[in-house]
């Protein structure tokens, strides 16, 4: 099974979050930050929690569909989380409503030296202001299916 | 802490490293703190079942504790961008180091940023987490 290239450009629909006091407290302290200002009214957002903040802040409908990972799974296709990009146009703050549009920016393959071959799928989820329509934030998500040789 | 200021960021300087063991307890914490609730990382029976040794880490509360320690560095607010690569797994008992290190200083569209190449390794050096991130810092002037 080659790479599915043909997912590079689909659109992965839009979602609405919230920016919340106490999910932002508590992601700072299982982060590990202690920082006071992660317990305060118009606290930041710590720079990783675009990644998870839909858990929590989830709102409205959303049309968010994701990569159709059913179709990666398979035998000797191990599926990680490989790498993770975050642009910051603007820091994400409590009390912000922020919308986010996800689409597959990239999608390629790498052979290896073993004989099988990386599978890369990259997603670029687009976060603005819900209010402003000012971009804030880019999270940028690449999985990998690391598919084993070919059995003799 | 002190805002961190532009010009007294050289290259090759290093911010304050976070040592930390991982526990379950943090993989709980983390778990629910960001609806990642795969049982791998949370529920020891099932990892065993599935013919791992134990459960093992979120590659991101990795990311996040090392940016933890970037913003502890750099100031909270300051970061533009940042990149992680996930390495290796991680495994309860391991105990974390991060590393920030400054690789160079610009000005760009009036911006002073700084950029820093982030590690997160094991108690043996080996790379869990392997990052980059730019910040943008406050002059003096």
């Amino acid at each position: 099974m080659a790479a599915l290239t043909e997912l590079k450009g689909q659109e992965l629909g839009t979602q609405r979050v919230a920016i919340e006091r106490g999910p932002v407290k508590v992601f700072a302290a299982a982060v590990k930050d202690g920082n006071p200002v992660y317990a305060t009214e118009d606290a930041p957002a710590p720079p990783t929690y675009p990644f998870s903040w839909a858990f929590h802040g989830s709102r409205g409908e959303s049309s968010v569909t994701g990569l159709p990972i059913e179709k990666l799974r398979g035998k000797g296709r191990m599926i990680l989380h490989g790498e993770q990009e975050f642009v910051y146009h603007r820091l994400p703050k409590v009390g912000d409503v922020l919308e986010g549009k996800g689409r597959v920016a990239d999608v390629y393959e790498r052979e290896r030296s073993n004989g099988g071959s990386m599978e890369f799928y990259v997603t670029d989820t687009d976060w603005t202001d819900a209010v402003t329509g000012d971009p804030v934030c880019t999270a940028r998500f690449t999985l990998i299916v690391n598919v084993a040789p070919p059995k003799d | 802490m002190a805002d961190l200021y532009f010009e007294d960021v050289n290259e090759g300087d290093e911010g304050p490293s976070i040592s930390h063991e991982l526990t379950r307890t943090d993989l709980v914490m983390y778990a629910g703190a960001s609806g990642d609730f795969n049982p791998m990382h949370t529920d020891e029976v099932k990892a065993k079942e599935a013919g791992l040794p134990s459960v093992f880490g979120h590659g991101m509360f990795s990311a996040g504790l090392l940016a933890t320690a970037i913003t502890n560095y750099v100031g909270i607010g300051t970061l533009k961008r940042y990149k992680v690569r996930f390495a290796k797994q991680t495994w309860p008992g391991e105990t974390f180091i991060t590393s920030v290190k400054v690789t160079g200083k610009r000005k760009e569209d009036g911006e002073n940023l700084v950029d820093l190449e982030c590690t997160l390794t094991n108690q043996d050096g080996e790379v869990k987490v392997a990052g980059e991130a730019t910040a943008a810092l406050p002059s003096r002037g």
